[in-house]
């Protein structure tokens, strides 16, 4: 590992942390007030971090084989559904 | 004599915790909530959350990074061989794999050592959030399943 692959791993991580920070108000927003919402936080957190990396990098990244930073989750137009659908799974089992 | 807190003032209930709650509100319904949720967590397009001034803060914060691995290479404990030994010592969930073991020391000693400030305080994400995610991250690249992020170059910075 070379330090070109950190700065990789510090965009992928801050475009994660992105998204957590909106999900965890949209999360929090369909609980109940008696669940417990720190682990839910802390799930949430632990489930888009695992993430599969590529699942955070744009077709037109992969086209390009190239990572811009600096972008919006929003505007990478990711495959959001796949990312609802792994976050949905993985806090349900974890 | 009864005192004034048992007649009048009622305990904080116990918080219900997440996973029981999942339990008993019936997986599938909640799923479709946490779903639905979710699905609107994706900010409109055109949001700049973080924006490109950062990208100098990537290339400080991936030195670190590389920094902290270097060294905990160096010392062998970021070995796959010391693995079986370092997931206890982080004192965080317990590693299922190598690369979960060898992220999690990296994220740990990168977050002592404050490399995370920077970015948190463009970004107003917390440094404990970063932490958690560049641990995932690190996983995710370390293994084989995620590995080809490695192969990616960087590009110039939106707006930068």
């Amino acid at each position: 590992m070379e330090p070109k692959d950190f700065e990789l791993i510090t965009i992928i991580a801050a475009r994660k942390a992105e998204l957590y920070k909106s999900a965890k108000q949209e999360l929090l927003s369909t609980l109940p007030r008696y669940v417990d919402r720190n682990e839910a936080k802390l799930r949430l957190r632990r489930a888009i971090a695992s993430l599969d990396n590529m699942l955070f990098v744009s077709d037109e990244e992969k086209a390009t084989k190239t990572i811009t930073p600096g972008v919006s989750v929003a505007d990478l137009k990711l495959d959001e559904s796949a990312i609802v659908r792994e976050v949905a799974r993985s806090l349900v089992q974890m | 004599m009864e005192r004034f807190e048992e007649r009048y003032v009622r305990p904080e209930p116990k918080p219900q915790s997440f996973l029981d709650y999942v339990g008993g509100a019936g997986r599938s319904a909640l799923t479709g909530a946490i779903v639905y949720g979710l699905s609107t967590a994706f900010p409109p397009v055109g949001a700049f959350a973080i924006p490109a001034y950062t990208a100098l803060t990537y290339s400080k914060m991936g030195y670190g990074l590389y920094k902290v691995y270097e060294e905990r290479l160096a010392t062998g404990r970021a070995s796959p061989k010391s693995v079986s030994g370092a997931s206890s010592s982080v004192g965080e969930a317990a590693a299922n794999q190598p690369s979960d073991a060898i992220a999690a020391q990296v994220a740990t000693a990168a977050y002592e050592h404050g490399v995370f400030n920077d970015l948190a305080s463009h970004t107003g994400l917390e440094s404990v959030v970063l932490k958690e995610m560049v641990k995932g991250s690190t996983s995710s690249a370390l293994s084989t399943v995620g590995g080809d992020l490695l192969k990616f170059a960087i590009g110039k910075a939106v707006g930068g």
